[in-house]
């Protein structure tokens, strides 16, 4: 029994195509199932990492290390005058502040990204909020924490690793409720 | 036999051209990609590479193509990276531990990713080497009658097919193997993983590393990470103290002691070498070291965590209680005998019988206690300390249906004030006893000399809130 020769190249062509079509369902099956990739960069690869060392000058003249807060909770904030949620959720952080500066277990330390150090200053000083403040040189700090907008805040825990990223502007309660929700964790 | 002889040069050269070309081609090709030519200047050199990455917050642009604030930023710090002599692998290294290998436009050759590199090797190679086969089929098919003709075309069919597929199947195996190859060659990235080494090499984060492991009970794996920060800083106490605390709850106490002792030499004032040093030499019995570190860890302005701590071990009753125990213990054995020798004789204070007494009558031994301070005052009789402490021994044993103590008790207080008329311990405790006596006015009368010394004992203040002397008097 012999094939005819117009079915031996059909069945060479199906061998020579099925590889490739193999190949491209197996890259459409990947990129089809992935979240898109402007998505998944907003996500910190940072937690349960070392957090970023935040040191440098602050807008009133002192210094601030991050190291120096181990044992509480650090608000890691970046914003900027510009934007209008950080705008909105600068009372929320005032509240924050004050509700833990008599316990002491948390704080909050304010980055500002693309920003002038002379607009926090006049922002800081019209709204409020005795927490430090770093506005110089800050696009490094940034960049190590993988900032893409602002508001976004970072929690530190007491032990120094990052527990979490939040995206957008905070309450107070968000803050607490986080925090508790991560104590609880651990705990468990 | 003619055709063959000239056939066979034909089709030689013809196979040598080909694998010329295709070599030729594929080195060109290889060449063009690998050897772009090396930047000139950092300037250079940074913008390569801010053309390899993603911005994080665009969508088809690279960092060195966005103006976007988070790419302006990520420019700044290659460029800052470049101009430190940093390695291509580091600043990869750094941005993809922050945004993942998403922000890669050089996905990396492990995990899933590996697969972009290697199916497109594995399918040209494939399809290349099928139609190779299919070319080569459609040569030999009109010379079948020629080549051979002692099997029948359908045996020559199946040998085809069968070798066919050893080849597609070889050939799909050399090619997933190349295609590896190329992955890892290509990029073998990670944030956990880097080219250059592992980047996490300062003492502070492999202190906080050793916390995370202490945290973990990994209590073998912190000790080696406290060993690696002394390694780069002896002198770091945080690492020598928590080594120390380490070692002891992995039951190794004593070597911690060391420990502890080196981190105090070189910063007195960090409180948790205080901390762990007084629970330190508590469980090795040293109560004096860890009473000592206590105090020196009240005079620091320490965290909040820390304090909770203190709180949380009970350190301050435990000290109390141990030192209580302790001093009750000397004072017995040497005065509370047949024979006791002179109080002088006996190296203890005054103050250590008092605190022995107080530890009697607070496990309800009222009479040992006054019997032994008597036993003293008996002795020395011009000590206000004594003679005040004794005074309230005796009015704290009184009660309503039985004043009488507390009668006996006032001209000791009385004597203690005469010697020291403004003793603050003898005045509170005189107040407290005229108060019990229903005489009001005495009391107030020592409750305003007391009021009115520039420095008043805490534990006063506090006796006096608690049992309400002011109210009473009022």
């Amino acid at each position: 029994m012999s094939q005819p020769a117009s079915s031996r190249r059909v069945g060479m062509a199906v061998w020579a195509v099925a590889p490739v079509a193999v190949a491209m369902a197996l890259l459409v099956l990947l990129l089809a199932t992935r979240s898109p990739s402007t998505e998944r960069r907003l996500d910190s690869h940072l937690i349960g990492e070392v957090a970023p060392l935040i040191e440098g000058p602050t807008i009133d003249g002192g210094w601030f290390d991050i190291d120096d807060y181990r044992g509480q909770w650090v608000i890691v904030n970046f914003f900027s005058t510009t934007c209008v949620p950080c705008i909105r959720e600068h009372p929320q952080l005032v509240a924050f502040q004050e509700a833990h500066a008599q316990l002491g277990d948390a704080t909050v330390v304010s980055v500002t990204f693309d920003d002038r150090p002379s607009n926090v200053v006049e922002f800081f000083a019209e709204n409020g909020g005795n927490w430090p403040v770093l506005a110089e040189d800050t696009g490094s700090h940034a960049v190590q924490y993988g900032v893409t907008a602002v508001p976004e805040s970072y929690l530190v825990a007491p032990s120094g690793v990052l527990a979490d990223k939040l995206i957008g502007g905070v309450t107070a309660a968000d803050l607490d409720a986080r925090i508790e929700a991560l104590l609880e964790s651990v705990n468990s | 036999m003619t055709a063959e002889v000239q056939g066979r040069p034909r089709t030689g050269l013809r196979a040598v051209a080909w694998v010329a070309a295709f070599v030729v081609g594929t080195s060109a090709l290889l060449f063009a990609a690998v050897d772009e030519g090396g930047p000139e200047t950092n300037a250079d050199r940074a913008y390569q590479l801010a053309n390899d990455f993603a911005c994080p917050t665009c969508q088809g642009q690279s960092v060195a193509e966005s103006d976007a604030p988070a790419a302006r930023n990520i420019r700044r710090e290659i460029g800052v990276w470049v101009d430190e002599g940093r390695a291509d692998e580091y600043i990869r290294d750094q941005l993809v531990s922050v945004w993942g290998e998403d922000i890669d436009y050089t996905p990396s050759g492990t995990g899933v990713t590996s697969l972009v590199w290697i199916l497109p090797v594995v399918g040209i190679a494939t399809a290349g080497a099928g139609l190779g086969l299919a070319f080569r089929r459609w040569q030999i098919t009109p010379e079948i009658g020629s080549v051979d003709r002692s099997h029948p075309v359908g045996e020559r069919g199946e040998g085809d097919k069968q070798q066919a597929v050893v080849w597609m199947v070889g050939i799909v195996v050399v090619a997933t193997i190349a295609g590896v190859l190329v992955a890892q060659f290509s990029g073998n990235r990670s944030s956990g993983e880097s080219v250059s080494g592992d980047i996490r090499t300062t003492s502070r984060e492999l202190l906080v590393e050793a916390q995370q492991a202490l945290g973990s009970g990994d209590l073998e794996g912190a000790i080696d990470i406290y060993d690696d920060v002394l390694e780069i800083q002896p002198s770091n106490t945080e690492a020598l103290t928590y080594k120390a605390w380490s070692l002891r709850l992995a039951g190794d106490t004593e070597a911690g002691v060391l420990l502890i002792e080196d981190a105090v030499a070189i910063d007195p004032e960090y409180p948790e070498a205080r901390v762990f040093g007084a629970v330190i030499a508590l469980d090795l019995g040293d109560i004096a070291t860890a009473a000592v570190h206590l105090d020196a860890f009240d005079a620091l302005d320490a965290s909040p965590f820390m304090e909770q701590l203190v709180e949380q071990q009970g350190l301050r009753s435990r000290i109390e209680l141990l030192l209580d125990d302790e001093v009750l213990e000397r004072v017995e054995s040497i005065l509370m005998v047949d024979a006791p020798p002179r109080f002088p004789d006996t190296g203890l204070t005054v103050d250590e019988v008092l605190l022995a007494a107080e530890t009697l009558a607070a496990g309800g031994r009222v009479v040992d206690a006054l019997e032994l301070v008597q036993q003293v005052v008996g002795q020395i009789h011009d000590d206000p300390d004594l003679l005040a402490g004794y005074g309230w021994l005796l009015a704290r044993s009184a009660s309503p249906d039985s004043p009488e103590p507390a009668e006996v008790a006032l001209p000791r207080l009385d004597a203690a004030l005469a010697i020291d008329p403004v003793h603050p311990d003898a005045l509170v405790y005189r107040a407290f006893t005229h108060a019990f006596l229903e005489q009001f006015e005495l009391a107030a009368a020592d409750l305003a000399v007391f009021d009115s010394l520039d420095e008043q004992p805490a534990e006063l203040i506090d006796l006096i809130a608690a049992f309400d002397l002011r109210g009473q008097l009022d």
